[in-house]
């Protein structure tokens, strides 16, 4: 079910928005045996006997070669938890409502909850980025997904104009800052595509485009979680900042046309 | 570290954001600030957890290298011009250590920034800079201690430029110690 970003919008689907790619994601695309009574998710305690198949084709609602993770090349393990590990991790994976401080206009609030919408997916759907994410020392996927989870769960975002170039800052492990003036509130540059420039390591300027917005949101908000899991060190300087930019876009983004999603 | 549970999880990510910005910072160019001002700016942002400021000082660039380095060409630093800007804070602790007052974030430029053209600065030469004025934003938290008093500050500023060529080079600099009012919050 990965989208092809040129067909966009021609079928209804925002390749941004993985819930929109599957009307009945909510219910793992089966909204005959399964009900959503909270509006949320699919009730966890349902209908488990027999679908342990339907979870390696839609793990958690999204196709698993979404972000480009080659159809299939899920570790194992993913696939040996216990049933109630199962809806344990995907009750956690299915929706993170990320808390935003008060003032926060409503354009700010959207962009956000599509961006955050997005670095879930990348999270939960490509092992490279949340293996990285935990500094490779996850026990479990469901470990590595609660402790994800709860990080984005319980995480402030504030607005504020912010330093130059930044597009966002990392206060503590709970607060997160997005300029509202910089680059997370870029418009799209080219059809959808939006270019941004970033620091590499050698104390330049690169020029780095994203299929969406929301997956350029999206990587603003994993450079930021890598520094909540302290797994990036401080962005001190220019380089740093480029190297670790270069860690979030190689563990959990892929190219199509230049264009990392 | 997921694996030993949330509360272990959350004080092991906690003791482990306690950085320092580090000294690796290009060193070619001493910045020095003079007339240093901070004033509370309540406009700047209504989050309950961040304080607003107004920054300004006056900054000298000096080039201590031996060799010729390229600075953006201060002149040009106008309507919307981007050529330097404050990257982080630190504050110096009674122990004589510093301590992130405001952390470096994640840079990423709109794609229709306007940089400021370099301007080389031989050996010794020297440079100025009047009454930068930046919004200045900080965790409040980050403010224990330092609120309504004189403290030690250093700055990291981030020197942008486009070369003649039409590369566009950074630089992270750090200003040497300079002694900050901080104002009360209301």
């Amino acid at each position: 079910m990965t989208p092809d970003p040129y067909r966009a919008g021609t079928n209804g689907s925002d390749p941004a928005n993985p819930q929109s790619w599957n009307k009945y994601a909510f219910v793992q695309n089966d909204p005959i045996n399964y009900r959503d009574s909270t509006g949320l998710c699919r009730d966890p305690s349902e209908g488990d006997g027999g679908e342990s198949s339907s979870y390696e084709g839609d793990w958690f609602g999204l196709d698993i070669a979404y972000g480009g993770f080659g159809g299939g090349a899920w570790p194992s393990w993913i696939f040996q938890l216990a049933e109630n590990q199962r809806d344990a991790a995907r009750a956690k994976a299915a929706h993170i409502t990320p808390l935003i401080a008060p003032g926060a206009t409503q354009n700010q609030q959207q962009a956000l909850k599509a961006g955050i919408e997005t670095a879930w997916a990348h999270i939960v759907s490509n092992a490279n980025c949340m293996s990285f994410l935990t500094g490779n020392s996850a026990e479990t996927y469901l470990t590595a997904v609660t402790g994800l989870g709860s990080i984005l769960s319980n995480t402030t975002y504030s607005f504020a104009p912010l330093l130059g170039g930044t597009a966002a800052q990392t206060f503590s492990v709970n607060q997160v800052t997005i300029n509202t003036s910089g680059s997370f509130f870029s418009p799209p540059t080219l059809g959808n595509a939006v270019f941004v420039r970033m620091p590499n390591s050698q104390g330049q300027q690169a020029l780095v485009g994203f299929s969406s917005v929301s997956q350029l949101d999206a990587f603003i908000l994993l450079h930021e979680l890598g520094h909540q899991t302290d797994v990036l060190p401080a962005d001190e300087n220019d380089a740093q900042n480029g190297t670790n930019s270069a860690d979030i876009l190689t563990n959990c983004f892929t190219q199509n046309g230049g264009l990392y999603q | 570290m997921i694996g030993r549970g949330l509360g272990a999880f959350s004080l092991f990510f906690i003791a482990a954001l306690i950085p320092t910005l580090s000294s690796a910072t290009d060193e070619s160019v001493r910045v020095e600030v003079e007339r240093p001002q901070l004033a509370v700016d309540n406009t700047i942002t209504q989050s309950p957890y961040l304080a607003g400021f107004k920054l300004s000082f006056d900054a000298r660039f000096t080039n201590q290298s031996k060799t010729q380095v390229d600075i953006p060409n201060l002149d040009e630093l106008r309507g919307g011009v981007v050529g330097i800007e404050l990257h982080g804070a630190e504050s110096q602790q009674s122990d004589g250590t510093w301590r992130v007052v405001v952390p470096g974030g994640t840079l990423a430029w709109k794609i229709d920034t306007v940089f400021a053209d370099c301007k080389p600065l031989g050996p010794d030469e020297t440079a100025g800079l009047k009454e930068f004025t930046r919004p200045l934003v900080v965790l409040k938290s980050n403010l224990n201690g330092l609120s309504g008093t004189r403290a030690t500050i250093r700055l990291y500023l981030e020197l942008t430029c486009k070369q003649r060529e039409g590369k566009v080079v950074l630089k992270t600099v750090r200003t040497d110690p300079f002694v900050l009012s901080i104002p009360p919050l209301p």
